[in-house]
Formats: structure tokens, C-alpha cells, sequence
């Protein structure tokens, strides 16, 4: 589950690199986009 | 020999008797008898017996001296002195007779003019007197007369009038000063200076009104104003759209209504960049309506793969974007691309074909994705693009319209 703008999102589908900063994150929400200005995108990345 | 006047009071204590040669004759010298004849000086009468005479010779003796019979004290009473001057203030009263001329000393020329009223004519000063010429301004009495009016007596209730006569002032009434109301027409107003609440003697309003036609060379630009269109007639002056008057106020929906379209900018780099975006404003969307998206999109350079995505956010960025729709990969020599998309809000979400498999439009099955959506939040739909390589790869959106469909 990652939290993005007080917003809890569960991940549900693959992590998609889609450039180096960006990532598509498929979730109970939608597939989100998450870049490296964000707390989450490192954890992301690392997994 | 005694004497005892007729008073009775005794003098003497003997008489000398005195003949006519001057010698005495005196009764105890010799004896020669009594004394005979008329007695002469103080006496009177014959001898042996004369009498005395007390005017002592003198026939006015009784006009000169006071007989003692008649003024027994015989002096000047103080009463008797008050009629009378003493030499004292007879000294501090009157000139001496010794000023033969009589002249009063020690009065100055400045006395002299005060006692007289005016300065006395002096005869070393002989043109000092006044001429006819230098009278020529002055009035005689008689011109006066015939000129003016006489200043008659008054009173301080009274003014002189014109003919010279007196009257007595009018009375003036007492007026409470009052205040200068108005009423504004409708175009024109009047705006009331100074202190109005006060500035009257009585009560008075002004009350602006309209009347008549504004004349022509009251406009700006008559031939403008006349040029103006007479009041619209639906379907007469002016037309009607599908049935529907457009005259008075409120809006004309018409199905669907074109939210917006914008022209995007070519992008090179290969980040999902934003090209363009358009917002939907909070409450705009309702339960059944749908969004239209029709996008023409092409690339001016490059031969490797780009492309264009569509997301959703309450800013306008990527960050934390939701993936709405992905278009054709487009290399090579695939330089255009027309992508079409439908969004069907169900009042919970936007109702879509899957997000992440590419297509240039949803006119084909496959798998749906929802997209969670508050009508009453903004939301921005971001259309964005994305190259494999750096430049020339060159791609963007350009004409595109977002609609909706009640």
C-alpha cells in the first residue's frame, strides 16, 4: 500500500518503468504515475 | 463845687471859675462875693447858677457822636462787621487802585482763544482770511435747503425713505430655515452641495424629470445611434437555434457542448512530458454524462517510438497522475495518429477502455477500466507524450476537443 496526497492506494498490479524518473504503478485506483519528486518513488524503485 | 449831670452821676470835686480876663475867680480866695452875669464856654445861663453846655461849643455836635443815651454799650457788634470786607480779602479780591489802567495781568493769548471759541483774526496775518473761491465747495445754507433733504428725528425703529420722510421698519417674520430636498429621475440625478439641511428659508424640493426625445445633437454619433437594432423578435430579427428562442437571460445547452479545445505543444526528450490539458471544472459533470475526447495527434521528427498518453488529476501535473488512456506507439515513419476516447461517468467513476493498452480509439471491446471521479472536485486531463530517444523525436498534441454529452 503506498499513500500519495493523504490518499492510500493498494498496488495491485506490476510496476512499470516507463522513463527514468517515472514509474506507472498499477493500483485499486488505477495505474498511477509516480516520479522521483515523490516520498514513494524510491521505496518503489528498490523493490 | 460839684456837678451832677442830669443822669445824676457827681463830677468834680470843686468849679474853677475863669473870668473874662482869664483869671480865676474863685470863692475862698478873697472873699469878694459871689460871681454875677451870663456864663460863657462850656457854660450857660448867668451866675451864680450856670448850666453846662454838652455840645462842647459845637452846634453839630450831636450829628458826630452817637448819644450814649441811645447805644448804652457803645461799641461794634461782630454781626454788625459781617457786611464788610477786611483788608485781607480785600487784597485777594480786587486790583489795587494803584493800576491806573486797570489791566488784568497774567492772561495768555491761549486763555484768550479758549474763552472765544475760535482763534481770533490777527492783523499780522492779513491774507489769512477766507476767500469766495475758497468757499466754492461749501453749501450756502439756502443751496442746501433747496438741495437736500432735511435729516428729520427719528427713532431707531424708523429709516429714512426716499422722499425724506420716516418709516418705521417693517416687521420681519420669524422663518426656521429649512432644507433643500430633491427627487432623482431615473437617468438623471442631481446631487445636492453645500448644506442643504439648512439652506433654505422654506422648504423647497427639486424633482428632475425626463421629457420629450433626446435630440440628435445631444448623441455622440447620431447615425451610430440610429444604425442600432430595433428590438429583436425571435424568429423574426433574429434567428432561432433548433426551435429555441435565444432572446432573455440563462443559457442554451446544446448536446453535446464543447468544454474546450486547445492546441498542444510538439515535445521532444524521452519523460512523459504534458503536451496540453484542459480543466473540468468542479460540478460540471452529472451521472450519465459523457466525456468526448477527440485528439489529432502528430510527430515532426524522429523514427523511434512515441506516445501519447491521457490522465487525470486535481493539478496540473504528472505527478501522481491516474492513467486514463494510451494511444498507438507511433514509429518509423508513423508521424499522425487520430485518437478518440469516451469517458462515461456513472456518478462514481469514469467509465473507460483499459488504460494502459494502446489504441487510437474505443470503437472496439476489450477490457474496461474505472477511474474514480468526484464531480465536485476540479480535475485537470492531462494529454501527455512520451519518446524513446531524444531529439529528433518530436511529438505532440495538437487540435484537441474535449466535450461532453448530457
Amino acid at each position: 500500500m503506498i499513500k500519495i496526497n493523504e490518499i492510500e492506494y493498494t498496488i495491485t498490479g506490476p510496476i512499470e518503468v516507463i522513463s527514468d524518473t517515472q514509474l506507472h504503478v498499477e493500483t485499486d485506483k488505477g495505474i498511477i504515475l509516480v516520479d522521483d519528486t515523490m516520498d514513494v518513488y524510491k521505496e518503489l524503485v528498490s523493490q | 463845687m460839684q456837678l451832677t449831670d442830669k443822669n445824676g452821676n457827681v463830677y468834680g470835686g470843686g468849679l474853677v471859675v475863669t473870668g473874662p480876663d482869664g483869671k480865676p475867680k474863685t470863692t475862698g480866695g478873697g472873699g469878694g462875693g459871689s460871681p454875677s452875669g451870663p456864663a460863657g464856654g462850656d457854660l450857660s445861663g448867668t451866675y451864680p447858677n450856670p448850666g453846662v453846655q454838652w455840645n462842647n461849643g459845637l452846634s453839630t455836635y450831636n450829628t458826630k457822636y452817637y448819644p450814649l443815651t441811645l447805644n448804652p454799650a457803645g461799641y461794634i457788634t461782630t454781626a454788625a462787621l459781617s457786611g464788610y470786607l477786611t483788608i485781607a480779602s480785600a487784597a485777594s479780591t480786587y486790583y489795587p487802585l494803584t493800576n491806573p489802567n486797570g489791566f488784568i495781568s497774567g492772561i495768555t493769548s491761549s486763555d484768550v482763544t479758549t474763552a472765544l471759541g475760535f482763534t481770533p483774526y490777527s492783523n499780522t496775518n492779513p491774507s489769512g482770511f477766507i476767500t469766495s473761491s475758497a468757499l466754492t465747495p461749501y453749501l450756502t445754507a439756502a443751496t442746501a435747503a433747496t438741495t437736500y433733504f432735511p435729516i428729520p428725528t427719528g427713532t431707531t425703529s424708523e429709516y429714512i425713505r426716499g422722499n425724506g420722510t420716516l418709516a418705521s421698519f417693517p416687521t420681519i417674520p420669524t422663518v426656521t430655515p429649512a432644507a433643500l430636498t430633491k427627487t432623482d429621475d431615473t437617468n438623471v440625478t442631481l446631487t445636492l452641495g453645500g448644506t442643504p439641511s439648512t439652506a433654505l428659508l422654506q422648504a423647497t424640493s427639486l424633482t428632475l424629470g425626463w421629457t420629450g426625445t433626446l435630440a440628435d445633437g445631444r448623441i455622440a454619433s447620431a447615425a451610430t445611434w440610429n444604425a442600432k437594432q430595433n428590438a429583436l423578435v425571435s424568429g423574426t430579427s433574429i434567428k432561432t437555434v433548433n426551435g429555441n428562442s435565444l432572446l432573455g437571460s440563462g443559457d442554451i445547452s446544446t448536446n453535446p457542448r464543447t468544454l474546450a479545445s486547445v492546441n498542444g505543444s510538439n515535445l521532444t526528450g524521452t519523460a512523459n512530458q504534458i503536451s496540453a490539458s484542459v480543466l473540468i471544472p468542479a460540478n460540471t459533470l452529472v451521472t450519465n454524462n459523457t466525456i468526448y475526447i477527440k485528439g489529432f495527434i502528430n510527430k515532426t521528427a524522429g523514427s523511434t517510438t512515441s506516445t501519447p498518453r491521457i490522465y487525470i488529476n486535481s493539478t496540473n501535473s504528472l505527478t501522481g497522475a491516474t492513467l486514463l488512456s494510451t494511444g498507438l506507439p507511433m514509429n518509423a515513419t508513423t508521424y499522425f495518429q487520430r485518437m478518440e476516447r469516451h469517458f462515461y461517468f456513472d456518478g462514481t467513476n469514469l467509465n473507460g477502455l483499459i488504460s494502459n493498452s494502446g489504441a487510437t480509439s474505443d470503437i472496439t471491446s476489450n477490457v474496461i477500466t474505472l477511474t474514480t471521479f468526484n464531480p465536485a472536485t476540479a480535475y485537470y486531463l492531462i494529454f501527455a507524450i512520451q519518446n524513446t530517444s531524444t531529439s529528433p523525436d518530436n511529438l505532440g498534441w495538437k487540435r484537441t476537443i474535449v466535450q461532453i454529452y448530457d
